[in-house]
This record gives C-alpha cells, structure tokens and sequence, in this order.
C-alpha cells in the first residue's frame, strides 16, 4: 500500500467502512398491541385444526356392517347374541350401544289409545 | 417529554445515517465494541424519551457529542483500562482485509485520545474541523493540529507494521 500522499492515505483509511451497529432490542420486540392478535391468530388456527382432526376421524370411522347382527326389539339379550355381536362389532363399546340405544317404537294395542294422544284430542278450556 | 412521531423517524433516520460513524467514535474511545453500542443506543434512546433533535442546531456535531459524554460518565464508572479485544472488528475492511483490519485497529487504538478522536470524527464522521471543534470544545486550529498529528502517525505505524518503503 503505497501512500505517496496525505490524501492518497486518508483515501485508504476511508476504505475502510465503520461497521453498523446493530438494532436496539426495541426494535427486534414486537409491539404490545400486536400481541393480542397474534395470540388470537394462533387460537383460532388451533380451533380449526382440532376441528378438522375431528371431522376426519368420524368420516374415516368403519361402519357398522350391514349383514352383523342386530338385535331386534323383542329380543332378549343373550350370552349367544351378545358374543354374535362383539365378534361384529367394530369395537366393545359400539357393540354395547347398538342394543341399548335402539329406538323402541310404541306399541299400542288395538282397541287402546296412548294417554298423551288423548290428552292432546281433549280440548281443555281453563 | 415524548418524542412525537415526526422527531421519533427523524431520529430513526439520523441513526441510520450516522449510527456506524458514532459507533466507531464510541469504540476508538471504550476499545470494546459492546460497551460502544451501548453507548451509541444510549444516546437514541434517551433522544427518543426526551423529545428528540429540536433543540440542535448541527444534529451530526450533537449526535457525536452526546456519544462523547455517555462513553465519559460510563468511564468514570469504571476505572479499569480495557484491553482491545482482538475478535471485535470496528471496520469492514477493503478487499476483505481482515489483517490490515487489526493493524488498523491496534494503531488507532495507540494513538493518545485527544488525536484518535479527530482523527475518528474527520474521517470517518466525515465531520469537518468547525463541527470537531464544536464536539470536543476545543478551537477548530487544534482540531485540525491534532488531527495532522495523528494522521502522521498512523502512516508511521502502519508503514512500519507492513515494512513499506514506498511513503514519503
């Protein structure tokens, strides 16, 4: 580095660049304001997420066979049907549900008519 | 008092534009590159809570002034010499000369403190001799003497640390 000169040297000294200083942590820290709606955002993103976790496993989940045994209405439970049923049955739990959340419909004999039906033909004045 | 938002960005942009000069001014005066950041963000952001440039009539010469006084008093708070740290660059050297960086460094960081100052704020401030005279409170002759003495050696110095025939 052949410096022949003032200037020629000051040239030389000024290729040499001050480094930056790096930014105060104020200004790498979001905002408070922000925060709520990033913690919203984050929320809501989860809900979503939850949700479709759901909706893919219930519509992914094997149904009940059409040819497994069902236990008709008059039936009784037995050891028999309850094994027929268990081996059928996706799983223990659904094999107790399908007989103890059938719908039972009302049977009526003839002749006879349900205390509700008649109560509600009955024009009740007050 | 607050800055307002237009001295808030004027001071964003002064730190932009002069924040690498100030922290070289702060590192040729502490030798420790952090201990120069914390000045130099000091300074704005004391700027910042109190109102920002208004009152300065040459912001670049108030800028280095404030640097110069936060490095003073936290000098004052201690009194041990510092060493300079080797691995702590101040410059981006030409050609990626990161030897001729050190030399630099150490030469600079020999010179007596008054010299090492003009010679800082002149160059690479690019303050001229009126304004250094305004920072350091001396005449703008003395700035100008001290900054011809330090430049003379640091020709010496470096010239002898790279055995270069060639200065006159």
């Amino acid at each position: 580095m052949p410096f022949l000169d003032d200037a020629q040297f000051e040239r030389y000294l000024k290729g040499f660049r001050p480094l930056a200083p790096e930014s105060p942590e104020l200004e790498k820290r979001p905002s408070r304001a922000r925060r709520p709606f990033v913690w919203m955002a984050w929320a809501a993103a989860s809900a979503a997420s939850l949700v479709l976790a759901f909706l893919f496993m219930h519509r992914n989940k094997p149904a009940t066979p059409l040819n497994a045994p069902r236990l008709a209405d008059s039936q009784s439970l037995t050891i028999g049907r309850a094994n027929a049923l268990l081996a059928h049955a996706p799983s223990v739990k659904e094999a107790f549900d399908e007989p103890s959340f059938q719908p039972h419909p009302a049977s009526q004999l003839e002749g006879k008519q349900s205390a509700l039906a008649a109560l509600s033909e009955e024009n009740i004045k007050l | 008092m607050q800055a307002t938002r237009t001295d808030a960005s004027e001071i964003e942009l002064s730190y932009r534009q002069y924040g690498s000069a100030l922290l070289l001014f702060a590192a040729a005066l502490t030798g420790e590159r952090s201990r120069a950041q914390d000045a130099v963000h000091q300074v704005f952001l004391k700027l910042l809570e109190s109102g920002g440039l208004r009152d300065a009539l040459d912001t670049k010469a108030y800028l280095f002034t404030c640097v110069r006084n936060v490095v003073r008093n936290d000098r004052k708070a201690r009194v041990r010499d510092v060493a300079l740290d080797p691995q702590c660059a101040w410059f981006e050297p030409p050609h990626r000369d990161f030897a001729a960086e050190l030399s630099l460094r150490r030469v600079l960081w020999k010179l007596p403190e008054d010299q090492r100052e003009v010679i800082t704020l002149h160059i690479w401030g690019e303050l001229t001799f009126a304004q250094i005279a305004e920072v350091l409170s001396i005449s703008a002759n003395t700035a100008a003497s001290r900054y011809r003495y330090a430049l003379a050696k640091l020709r010496e110095a470096l010239c002898a640390k790279e055995d270069c025939h060639a200065f006159s």
